[in-house]
């Protein structure tokens, strides 16, 4: 063996918080960062990052869950930076770049949260938020399945057995260090050498991702082969089968076992679930109430999901002066069409997710509540519209804002 | 033979489950909480026990079962440190 004997005799090396200030030049090397080892609350980005910066870490730990009340950026950010920077004493991240590769996929990463920050929220912009949710998600699986290239291979803590935990852990960890002198770059001068990882109590047992993978296939293959059968099931009973058993796996795995990734399958499967489910009870019937006069208009519309237009265009203004029609629905689109010539005053709610287009102007998001005035002309008459849905769109137009 | 076989392996059994035991991982257990609610309030919607209405006052109450089941078990563990 090449192996350099340990020498117990030198200190470990300073102190995290010990040492010069971090200049300009440093920080501008993103490819230095590294998660921390010593400093983490749950992957050590914040703690990597508050000592690339030269900043509290609580800080940026406050910044991140801020960022993900506003638009999931925090939750986004947090994700990318965990898949891409590696961790003190390693050249490689979970997703294995280079230096200059991994340089650009941060300020890319930087540039994407800078995008969604500006963006309208969760929802505003709900389709893009899910899809880069969905490639960091798929991303992850992929990069922590994949085999390590090129990098050392893991040393296992407590390899002899031994009374003293700590006694074993040194020299392992520098023959780690000479075994691999030249492989990839040269470590970032400020790391903090290598401390032995104190180990969590409660990841002990069996890892039970796997399992409860192999398990959610089984159930829902079973479920298929019934569904072939002829029975009635649902497609969202597919993914509420995946959500049902992710339950019962993290309950497990919060007494026993490790079930570290199954959140991940349970989110997804929620998201999953819900989607189908409003799918599922979407029913597309279409209700069209199209009154000629004003005796026919009444006070109030309903549905409960699909589609419901009130169309009030071939109705003179004057038939609708000082009328106040409330248009409500759980599920579905709302098209409310109004004469021209009169001015509306309107009140438009979406308790969940969607969309309106008020007049021509688009806006949307979760809870999304719109007041607005459409101005009919001089000395039109005036009418009151209250709209309200849960989830779904809704549309407020004459014939020709369309 | 075949009993001390046995009762080895018995113990190896009972063994292997005793280390797989570990002290409550609350983030397992309030997400844990949290979809079982969900799919509860699934099967329930889907079976047409409850309607679209009452989904607006259900949906919430897996999160606060799940963050109470959290705290509680987080409880002992702050009570433990203060000490």
């Amino acid at each position: 063996m090449t192996t350099t004997p340990p020498d117990t005799s030198q200190p470990q090396g300073p102190a995290p918080d010990s040492g010069p200030r971090v200049g300009w030049d440093d920080i501008r090397d993103l490819a230095r960062i590294r998660r921390s080892r010593s400093d983490r609350k749950v992957a050590g980005v914040a703690g990597g990052l508050g000592r690339h910066l030269d900043i509290d870490p609580v800080i940026l730990r406050v910044a991140f869950v801020v960022l993900t009340f506003f638009g999931g950026v925090g939750l986004l950010l947090y994700i990318a930076l965990w898949l891409l920077l590696p961790e003190d004493g390693h050249d490689w991240a979970k997703v294995k770049l280079d230096r200059r590769s991994r340089t650009v996929a941060l300020v890319m990463v930087g540039v994407l949260a800078l995008l969604l920050l500006v963006s309208n929220g969760w929802w505003g912009h709900g389709a893009f938020f899910f899809v880069c949710l969905v490639v960091v998600a798929v991303a992850a699986v992929i990069a922590t399945q994949l085999p390590n290239r090129g990098q050392p291979p893991h040393v296992q803590y407590g390899e002899a057995p031994a009374p003293g935990a700590d006694q074993v852990t040194e020299p392992a960890e520098t023959e780690t260090t000479a075994a691999y002198p030249a492989a990839g770059y040269p470590p970032p001068s400020y790391a903090v050498p290598e401390q032995p990882r104190p180990v969590n109590p409660r990841k002990k047992g069996p890892i039970l991702f796997w399992i409860a993978i192999a398990t959610m296939a089984v159930a829902m293959g079973a479920l298929g082969i019934v569904d072939a059968a002829g029975a009635d099931v649902a497609s969202s009973a597919y993914p509420a089968t995946a959500l049902g058993l992710s339950a019962a796996f993290l309950l497990i795995g919060a007494f026993f076992g490790r079930a570290g990734g199954i959140i991940l399958v349970g989110l997804l499967a929620y998201a999953v679930t819900a989607g189908l489910t409003i799918a599922d009870r979407w029913d597309l019937e279409r209700t069209v109430a199209r009154p000629t006069n004003a005796a026919e208009v009444q006070d109030s519309y309903r549905m409960d999901s699909g589609e419901l237009v009130v169309d009030l265009g071939r109705l003179s203004p004057a038939d609708l002066d000082g009328r106040e029609i409330t248009v409500t629905g759980d599920i579905g689109h709302l098209d409310i069409r109004v004469p021209q010539g009169i001015n509306v005053d309107a009140h438009l709610d979406i308790d969940g997710p969607g969309g309106m287009n008020v007049f021509g102007q688009d806006e949307g998001g979760f809870g999304h509540e719109m007041d607005t005035y459409h101005y009919g002309g001089p000395d039109a008459p005036t009418m009151t519209i209250d709209a309200q849905l849960d989830i779904g769109g809704i549309d407020l137009h004459t014939e020709e804002s369309r | 033979m075949s009993d001390l076989g046995q009762t080895s392996t018995t113990t190896t059994d009972a063994s292997t489950w005793r280390n797989g035991l570990h002290p409550v991982n609350v983030g397992h257990l309030v997400m844990g909480v949290a979809f079982a609610g969900l799919t509860i309030i699934w099967a329930l919607y889907m079976s047409d026990t409850v309607s679209s209405h009452d989904l607006r006052w259900l949906l919430p109450i897996p999160w606060v079962a799940a963050g109470v089941a959290g705290l509680v078990a987080a409880a002992p563990r702050m009570r433990g440190q203060r000490d």
